[in-house]
């Protein structure tokens, strides 16, 4: 692991939300092909930092490199790095008034200039790939959740991304249909995808992760294999958190 | 007050029709009318409104001094001014004109039926119940009609406090016999009226054991009632009324007799091209039939105003001899904006291009405002702007190579319609006009509506993106106009275009008043529409947003391709009411002095000699036209929404 | 804390303009902004040019001068300024508009809850009722009114009064007349003293108030019923009937209106600049400190982004210019002297009667025939030809429009409500006064402050049938000075701040519900 180079480094990234500190100064670096998840209680500021990373949310101290380049307010920067992050949302946000091939082709068609054509094989071989070829022509609210995410996760995957985000991909899903969206993921951190996940899933993070980071009061208190970090933590508030959620 | 409430379904009861009765009629009054005593109550005093109304409103129609004769003889007026027509010799009859503009409206509206396939199989049954309902109308208004006889029966007893209960009860009674006693007219429509319930009736009970799939397509309905009021035109007497020298004539004959020709032909036209667009949509397919009904539509308005009606002389004879080919310059504003502009769209449009692209197009907007700081043709300093927002999308809109081109053509065949329009704007027309305009009574209301809703609309959406976004002086900027507009009547608005803006402009800039009421209009529903597309944007979920950010679109993109389409969705309905909010406003430019449909129902034909006087009448039938075409709009619209609501989602 | 902080990395590179995006975002609203101004400033110029070439007045100074006008109806029918014949005009504006309100709200619940009704007939009617009326161009409606109150016979109070007339000549009353001058109905009038009453009153309903509060508290500690409703207008009525009888005991409000008015009599108008430059500073100054104690976190100040930046520095211009036009305007000062002083003196006058008497009088219209034709006496309340279109008009429009916001009020309550109100075992009747209409009023308040708003704008369409309102009189007015820009910069004005009023209201009614909910 240790020969792979940072993909994502973070040094003192601070947020503030009116007098409301999110974020009091995080420091961590993610390697290439790493699986980063990133646990804590609710409201800690673990969306509010994945969020940073692709300026959904704009940190005002600090700094970000991903892949080289600093986020900045530096207009160039941002859209590589948006085409670079990939991200996928608790709510799956795809757009309603689309169909499921629109969603997914929509950005390579407008971002990266595909030809329509070639968008719609790059798609349906995504669709392949999360299991639902089948549902291309549909509109997301026929589909159900389960198949939405999945379908969330593709159209993210269409820009070809180097980095995925997920905040809470399985939260808003009925417990049958984590599992299909969970498999997913799993194959997606196999083929190599840099991933930083939020979730409360620990069995995914014990199964998966490279390492996790326990976020408080919007802060890393507590960072580690998912082996040290499950069996042997070292902080009062992990304890607490670990002992609370198994 | 009725105290009662039903947690009814609020659909049940957007039908006019009276539904259709349950097993027994008996019992559907006794739950739907009679079930309490305050409800019994309630319906006596419902029914005697519901007959004092009719019963005045039809004797007030048919009293033997109604000056419906007025209405008749300005027919013509009414629905196009005074659009030349002859008969006097010194003025060529150009009223083939208006009926090429109607029945090219027609046509198409008949071509898109056949294209979006719109109709449902309707039930015999249902329509039977309706033809029964109908009847029933026509009887019971009858029934309820002027009186033949007067019974007020107590009338003459003067008691105190007791003595005016006593007059109205002894005229109630009265008035339900006399009603009994009919006679006349009265008796005649009323047995029609009869006649028509109990063969309906039987009719509709013939047909229901066959159930509801025995029916025909909705659209042989319409086609049936076109049938019946051309055949009518031909056959049913009513005599007609003109013009002569002065006077009112009358001579004995049908419904029309100009008319009634034309009117034939455009239907058959209709029916026709209804037929062969069902058979080209079986043919091919409906995509491309759709597309250029599209295109046919949006160029129609334009079209009809500016070119069929309007007839422009671009070749105008010169004083010396010869003629002056007036788009002289308008030709190189095409050959400039559209074919070097196309080729400068095209080269911006290359991805590759990156940050220059972006610095030139922005070049090329503040240029195009600097254009209008320089003395310049208004009509270059539009299609300049156009131009440089054009430019600035073709980095984001432009995709691969097939979208490049679709998107430089788009640019080039919008200058041409442009061009070509502004050619014929400023050319003279070629009709002898003898009003302000060529335009006027009902055509001129639908011109002022349509145009002031379409030019509107971008101005509305602009406005209301500005409102919502998060940048602060944009934001301000487009509140403050919008709440500035909606506080102030449109009658302000009105008078200071019509006075005002002629001050605020270099003295060579002229406009006629029309165009400065198409402008008032649009300016003013613009706040309006910014107002309904901004409930659309708030109703939009965050997440939306987020999702399209970080899958990188720009915010333009973002815009256009997941916002927009989202937001407009969810306002149709806002949307439609603010057409015939617009449609209902225009009368206001009545009151400075145009002559549309209003105007001329209340200053212009009750002014005429012989028929001083006459206004109730005329605003009578100007208020019925008005409420037709509102009320088939909105009922129209609400079709439209539940197609909307039911479709993709 | 484990982990350290490290000091944030050196300020981060410089990024060219044209790629910043924070540059750019302002820099578009910087260059928007220059265009808008530009408009104005070259169509302002222009204005300047062509008025000039024209020689037309744009001056205010016809508010000042004779106008020279007779206004058909009003509380001053030759007024002797061009101010005074707007005022008159606003006045009128607003007599029909309060009036349209009432009446078009008591109209409009009445359809709209009948178009809800289980009565099938009952129901029809009321949808008859909308979808013809608000169908129809408002103005084709007025006018219509406006034709046939001209042809309803003249004489027709005569004969269909409800007590007859047997003696026109010397006149006759009645309780309601129509004729082809307008209508005529009893109603109770404002007598000597009636402004000392309804001071009482105003402390009565105060003091109600507290009564309801006291009350409903006792039943929440005793948790049997005190009738605190009961109460509360009991003390309103007792409040009402002993101010009948004492209320020149409120003169003395009389002599404190006098004082006053005396006092801004004799304040110099620079005082009054002074005060409200400070104000502005004040304003703009505690704006600001809330605004950065709004970023003050335990830790020091939060880091501010452009846009704080941006709005601490608006506000900060617009106190500035509070100053500026305060001190370099000194005509708004003393116009607000001035109407101040001339407003409290009026109130002044209305609070001197000191001795008693019934504070309300009642009169029925009364018909009277000096000459060949019969006219409406003073005893009534009388709406002229001019009115009733108006009147009759706006509010058969605007109660349909109302109607349909009862009913989609009504409609979205009841839905689930009406279940559970049943299942409480309420009846229909108590279910709709007791869970519905509180709970639909607050849902319905938003959209029928709208349709007052539009009520109050359609008035101006009293233009058409000649009802001397704001616009009617303005246009009398510009025809004869020429002054169309003042006129119609007053127009906008007034109307601005009618619908700022309304909305102010409703926004207030809001912000309250929204309190008590939580
Ligand atoms: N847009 C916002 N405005 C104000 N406060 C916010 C905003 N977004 C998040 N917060 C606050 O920031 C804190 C961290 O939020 P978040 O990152 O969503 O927490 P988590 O995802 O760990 O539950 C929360 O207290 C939340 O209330
Ligand atoms: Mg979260």
């Amino acid at each position: 692991m240790n020969d792979k180079r940072d993909i994502i480094v973070c040094e003192g990234v601070k947020k503030w939300f009116g007098d409301f500190q999110a974020l009091k100064g995080i420091t961590t670096s993610i390697k290439e092909q790493e699986v980063v998840v990133v646990i804590g209680p609710s409201g800690s500021g673990k969306s509010t930092f994945i969020r940073t990373l692709n300026r959904l949310e704009v940190h005002q101290e600090g700094t970000i490199v991903i892949d080289g380049v600093e986020l900045t307010n530096d207009l160039k920067n941002i859209e590589k790095i948006r085409s670079e992050v990939g991200m996928v949302f608790q709510q799956f946000n795809l757009f309603p008034h689309l169909t499921v091939m629109q969603n997914i082709t929509l950005a390579p068609i407008w971002v990266r200039k595909k030809p329509k054509a070639e968008a719609e094989a790059d798609a349906m071989k995504l669709l392949d790939r999360v299991g639902i070829p089948e549902q291309a022509e549909k509109f997301p609210g026929q589909l159900s959740g389960g198949q939405q995410q999945r379908v969330a996760i593709a159209r993210s995957l269409a820009m070809e991304p180097r980095i995925m985000l997920f905040d809470e991909p399985t939260s808003a899903l009925d417990p049958e249909m984590i599992k299909e969206v969970l498999d997913v993921m799993k194959e997606l951190a196999l083929s190599g995808m840099t991933m930083i996940v939020v979730t409360h899933e620990m069995g995914f993070a014990k199964e998966v992760a490279d390492r996790v980071l326990f976020f408080d009061y919007g802060l890393v208190v507590e960072e580690g294999t998912p082996e040290h970090f499950f069996t042997s933590p070292e902080h009062d508030r992990t304890k607490l958190f670990l002992s609370q959620i198994l | 007050m009725d105290a009662e409430i039903t947690p009814i379904d609020p659909m049940l009861d957007d039908e006019l029709a009276p539904e259709s009765p349950p097993l027994s009629a008996t019992m559907w009054m006794r739950e739907n009318l009679f079930s309490t005593k305050a409800n019994t109550v309630l319906t006596f005093v419902a029914v005697s409104i519901i007959a004092f109304i009719i019963r005045n409103v039809v004797a007030w129609i048919f009293a033997p001094n109604r000056g419906w004769e007025a209405v008749a003889t300005n027919l013509r007026f009414y629905m196009v001014q005074a659009y030349p027509a002859g008969p006097e010799p010194e003025i060529p009859n150009q009223f083939v004109r208006v009926w090429v503009s109607a029945g090219s409206i027609v046509v198409l509206a008949a071509l898109s039926l056949a294209a979006w396939k719109v109709g449902t199989k309707v039930a015999f049954t249902k329509l039977f119940a309706t033809i029964r309902a109908a009847g029933a109308a026509v009887a019971l208004v009858a029934f309820l009609g002027p009186p033949t006889q007067n019974l007020d029966l107590l009338s003459g007893i003067d008691f105190p406090v007791i003595g005016p209960l006593l007059a109205v009860a002894g005229s109630l009674l009265g008035f339900f016999i006399e009603a009994a006693l009919m006679t006349g007219g009265r008796l005649v429509a009323f047995l029609i009226g009869a006649a028509i319930v109990v063969g309906a009736h039987l009719a509709a009970k013939a047909t229901k054991p066959r159930g509801d799939d025995y029916g025909f397509h909705s659209l042989w309905m319409v086609f049936g009632a076109g049938a019946i009021v051309i055949v009518a035109l031909w056959v049913v007497p009513f005599g007609h009324y003109f013009f002569l020298r002065g006077e009112v004539g009358f001579e004995t004959g049908t419904i029309a007799t100009s008319t009634s020709g034309p009117w034939t032909v455009i239907f058959l036209l209709a029916v026709g091209g209804y037929f062969l667009a069902r058979w080209i949509v079986r043919l091919l397919g409906e995509k491309s039939l759709r597309s250029l009904l599209v295109l046919f539509w949006s160029l129609s308005l334009p079209v009809i105003v500016l070119f069929v009606l309007r007839d422009p002389d671009f070749n105008p004879a010169k004083d010396g001899g010869g003629f002056d080919f007036l788009p002289a310059t308008d030709v190189w504003i095409w050959f400039i904006f559209g074919i070097l502009g196309g080729l400068v769209i095209a080269g911006l449009s290359f991805p590759r291009l990156g940050e220059l692209g972006r610095a030139a197009s922005g070049l090329l907007v503040i240029g195009s405002l600097a254009m209008w700081a320089v003395p310049m043709l208004m009509r270059v300093r539009l299609i300049g702007f156009l131009f440089a927002m054009f430019a600035v999308g073709a980095q984001t809109f432009a995709g691969d190579r097939r979208a490049r081109v679709r998107y430089v053509g788009l640019w080039v065949g919008l200058t041409t319609v442009l061009v070509v329009l502004f050619a014929a704007i400023n050319t003279q027309s070629s009709l002898f006009i003898q009003g302000k305009t060529f335009l006027g009574g009902l055509t001129l209301t639908f011109v002022l509506a349509l145009t002031s809703i379409l030019l509107s609309f971008p101005i509305g959406l602009l406005m209301a993106l500005g409102r919502t976004s998060s940048m602060p002086i944009f934001r301000v900027m487009s509140t403050m106009y919008i709440e500035l507009v909606r506080g102030i009547p449109f009658i302000t608005v009105l008078i200071f275009f019509d006075l005002i803006l002629i001050l605020f402009l270099p003295g060579n800039v002229e406009f006629d008043s029309v165009t400065l009421a198409i402008l008032a209009g649009t300016l003013f529903s613009a706040a309006y529409l910014a107002e309904n597309v901004r409930g659309g944007l708030q109703a939009i979920p965050k997440g939306q947003y987020e999702a399209a950010r970080a899958m990188g679109l720009s915010t333009l993109q973002l815009t256009v391709f997941v916002v927009l389409p989202q937001a407009l969705r969810a306002v149709i309905p806002a949307l439609v009411g603010q057409t015939i909010a617009i449609f209902k406003d225009t009368s206001l430019v009545a009151i400075i002095g145009l002559f549309d449909f209003l105007f001329i129902a209340d200053k212009v034909v009750p002014a005429q000699t012989i028929f001083l006087g006459i206004k109730l009448e005329n605003i009578v039938f100007i208020a019925a036209v008005y409420w037709m075409f509102t009320f088939s709009f909105s009922r129209a619209s609400l079709k439209l929404e539940k197609k909307v609501g039911l479709g993709e989602y | 804390m484990a982990i350290q902080i490290e000091e944030p990395r050196q300020r981060q590179q410089r990024v060219p303009p044209w790629r910043n995006v924070t540059f750019l975002k302002w820099a578009a609203q910087a260059v928007f902004l220059f265009a808008i101004l530009a408009v104005f400033w070259i169509l302002g110029s222009q204005a300047g040019s062509n008025l000039e070439d024209r020689g037309i007045d744009v001056s205010f100074g016809f508010l000042n001068t004779l106008p020279g006008i007779r206004l058909a109806e009003g509380i001053d029918v030759l007024p002797a300024t061009g101010g005074r014949a707007l005022y008159v005009g606003i006045v009128n504006m607003l007599r029909v508009t309060v009036a349209g309100i009432f009446a078009a709200t008591v109209l409009g619940i009445i359809v709209g809850v009948s178009r809800l009704s289980k009565n099938w007939i009952v129901s029809k009617v009321a949808t008859g009722y909308i979808e013809t009326v608000r169908n129809i161009p408002l103005l084709v409606q007025i006018i219509a009114w406006g034709v046939v109150i001209t042809t309803i016979p003249g004489n027709l109070g005569f004969e269909t009064g409800p007590f007859g007339c047997t003696d026109p000549v010397s006149g006759c009353e009645g309780w309601f007349f129509l004729s082809n001058k307008g209508a005529s109905f009893a109603w109770l009038f404002p007598a000597d003293g009636f402004w000392q009453w309804f001071a009482f009153l105003g402390v009565g309903v105060a003091a109600s108030i507290w009564v309801y509060r006291w009350r409903y508290h006792l039943k929440e500690e005793r948790g049997d019923e005190t009738y605190a409703l009961t109460w509360g207008t009991l003390t309103v009525v007792a409040f009402a009937a002993i101010g009948w009888f004492v209320h020149p005991i409120m003169g003395f409000l009389g002599y404190l209106w006098g004082w006053i008015s005396e006092l801004l009599d004799s304040l110099p108008v620079w005082s009054l600049q002074a005060v409200l430059a400070l104000l502005a500073v004040f304003f703009a100054g505690l704006w600001i400190k809330r605004f950065l104690d709004d970023r003050r976190t335990p830790a020091g100040l939060a880091k501010l982004t452009d846009d704080d930046i941006f709005r601490i520095g608006s506000a900060a211009f617009a106190g500035l210019v509070g100053v500026i036009v305060f001190f370099s305007l000194a005509g708004i000062s003393e116009w607000i002297l001035n109407s101040g002083r001339d407003l409290f003196s009026v109130m002044d006058d209305k609070f001197e009667f000191l001795d008693g008497g019934a504070p309300l009088s009642f009169g029925r219209p009364s018909l009277v025939q000096p000459g060949n034709f019969p006219n409406y006496g003073d005893t009534g309340l009388t709406m002229s030809k001019l009115f009733f279109p108006v009147f009759v008009g706006v509010t058969i429009y605007t109660a349909a429009f109302i109607a349909e916001v009862v009913r989609g009020g009504i409609l979205a309550i009841s839905k689930g409500q009406s279940e559970a109100g049943l299942a409480l075992g309420l009846s229909r009747t108590q279910l709709l006064r007791f869970i519905i209409l509180p709970q639909a009023f607050r849902i319905i308040l938003p959209p029928m402050g709208n349709q007052y708003l539009n009520l109050a704008k359609n008035t101006s369409l009293g233009i058409a049938v000649a009802y001397p309102e704001v616009v009617a009189v303005g246009q009398t007015l510009y025809n004869q000075t020429g002054a169309t820009i003042p006129v119609i910069t007053l127009w906008m004005l007034f109307y601005v701040s009618v619908s700022l009023f309304i909305s102010a209201i409703v926004n207030w009614y809001n912000r309250r519900v929204a309190l008590v909910e939580r």
